[in-house]
């Protein structure tokens, strides 16, 4: 079990989350500091989503814990999750087929007066130019790599305090896996905390400084990634060793 | 002949509009055809008459009727939509629920009004039914004031949801809920003022018509619902433009059927254009991801 310490963001103890009647979290521990990236790895189906889910009030979840600098976030509806500055990038991207990329953006940025949208949307445009052209047009009609930027841009407009990641590699060509990571090593070098949940275990590890490994609904592993890196164990399961 | 039909047809298409895009609007955003949205004609226009039967204060009557078209759509909202959609995704009774619900809270409305006012039409406490007459043909004034304040608030409803935050927040609850909270948008808050928005329209084209008809009952909601649904799905639905086209098709439809068939034949030929639209487009004139 963990115990809270004042440099704790988001303190998570003992959630169980699950749908209907199967359990796919069962009680796990997790913690993110301040200005920390921590990884959650794991195989297809170990409950790395479900546990962001959970958090974020999306997932019947059961906790002795969820708590974000300090306030509980048990029962509390995920919009306002979002508000206290959770941003979650989900799995599939989960954009507005309808909008346009500018629209899309704006609704992040929504609750920021004028000239600090305009700033953060500056500030997102020069993190990916790609969205600067193509301001004007329909999400759906994005390609994967253009999304998922504009999925992350969307999240960073709202000025998160803490990022939630779910697989933001998955279906991406290896140029624009590097073209996202890019990105999230810049802003986890600006000091803004990351959780991120990614089957693709090297590009993780090298991201995060620690890391939880997640089998079956349970953390069987958690501490810096060079530890969790050299562990036999995930050498062979995850790591082609 | 003809021309003054058309120009009656088109402008009585404007009250139309009113309904459906009401009826667009709520669908396209959660999913639920509300079969009580056009009696929020009814609950205006009979709260107009009785109170200015009270008071004789025509602005405290309007003032009145806003509030209470408010309340009772609040009413309908967090006592039967929402708790029957909570069920969604538990059984079939995912599209049925809120629809029974809602047929349930349009009779409530109507044996209320009924109660109060009696099973048959009274004469609206306004009137605006003379004609002015151009170049050989009688315009209703009545009709021409609808569809002037419906064309009015169509363009500031389609600048609303297209250009304002509040529009992009529809628009986002529309296409995807759980994004939408996941961005921080309270969805519950979103529908709720949607409801209440359209309730308004509604209640606009409830007045409306008892302005340019003279005539208002208990019942006047059953046929603006049916003329709303189906400028709808002839739109498209979840479309703010092809609902108002829809109508407009429908007020020339009845036009020409009038001119041609005799007034008997008036709303069966519009269900022949709707079930030739059903087979030959069956995603109406316009096709729109959510509301738009």
């Amino acid at each position: 079990m963990v115990a809270s310490s004042p440099a704790d963001m988001l303190l998570v103890r003992n959630l169980h989350v699950s749908y209907r009647t199967a359990e796919a979290v069962h009680g796990i521990d997790l913690r993110v500091r301040a200005g920390e990236a921590v990884a959650v790895v794991g195989s297809n189906g170990a409950g790395k989503s479900s546990t962001l889910r959970g958090i974020m009030g999306l997932a019947s979840a059961l906790a002795d814990e969820i708590s974000f600098q300090g306030g509980d976030l048990r029962r509390m509806p995920t919009y306002r999750i979002a508000r206290l500055g959770l941003g979650f990038v989900p799995e599939g991207r989960e954009l507005f087929p309808g909008l346009n990329v500018a629209e899309e953006l704006l609704l992040g940025g929504r609750l920021l007066r004028g000239p600090q949208r305009r700033q953060k949307l500056d500030e997102v445009f020069a993190l990916f130019p790609r969205l600067a052209e193509r301001r004007k047009q329909i999400c759906r009609t994005l390609s994967g790599g253009e999304q998922q930027m504009l999925a992350l841009g969307r999240v960073l407009m709202s000025s998160p305090r803490l990022l939630l990641l779910d697989e933001p590699s998955l279906g991406l060509s290896p140029l624009l896996q590097d073209a996202v990571f890019g990105a999230l090593r810049h802003l986890r070098d600006g000091g803004l905390a990351m959780l991120l949940v990614e089957q693709n275990v090297h590009r993780a590890l090298a991201l995060c400084e620690r890391a939880y490994v997640l089998e079956l609904g349970l953390i069987t592993r958690a501490g810096p990634s060079g530890d969790v890196r050299a562990d036999p164990q995930v050498q062979k399961a995850y790591l082609g060793g | 002949m003809l021309l003054q039909q058309l120009i009656n047809g088109a402008l009585a298409s404007g009250i139309y509009a009113l309904f459906a895009v009401g009826f667009t609007m709520i669908f396209g955003i959660m999913g639920v055809l509300n079969l009580a949205h056009a009696d929020f004609a009814m609950v205006a226009a009979f709260t107009i008459i009785w109170a200015v039967s009270a008071s004789s204060q025509p602005v405290l009557a309007v003032v009145l009727a806003v509030l209470m078209v408010a309340a009772v759509a609040v009413v309908l909202d967090l006592g039967i939509i929402r708790p029957s959609r909570r069920f969604q995704g538990q059984s079939q009774s995912d599209i049925e629920l809120p629809l029974i619900g809602t047929i349930g809270a349009g009779m409530i409305l109507q044996n209320i009004a009924a109660l109060m006012f009696g099973n048959k039409a009274v004469v609206f406490s306004f009137q605006m039914r003379e004609y002015m007459q151009w170049g050989g043909l009688y315009i209703s004034k009545g009709l021409l004031l609808s569809a002037a304040v419906a064309v009015v608030l169509l363009v500031l409803l389609e600048v609303m949801v297209e250009r304002t935050s509040f529009g992009r927040q529809i628009r986002a609850v529309a296409q995807n809920v759980n994004a939408a909270r996941i961005m921080g948008i309270n969805t519950n808050l979103v529908t709720l003022s949607t409801i209440v928005l359209t309730a308004m329209l509604a209640g606009i084209a409830g007045v409306l018509a008892g302005l340019s008809y003279g005539l208002v009952s208990p019942y006047m909601g059953g046929t603006y619902a049916i003329k709303g649904l189906v400028a709808m799905i002839l739109g498209g639905v979840g479309s703010l433009r092809g609902a108002v086209l829809g109508s407009l098709v429908i007020g020339l439809t009845e036009a020409l059927a009038v001119t041609y068939f005799g007034s008997q034949l008036r709303d069966s030929t519009v269900f022949l254009v709707l079930l030739a639209m059903l087979l030959l487009r069956p995603s109406g004139l316009f096709k729109s991801p959510g509301v738009g």
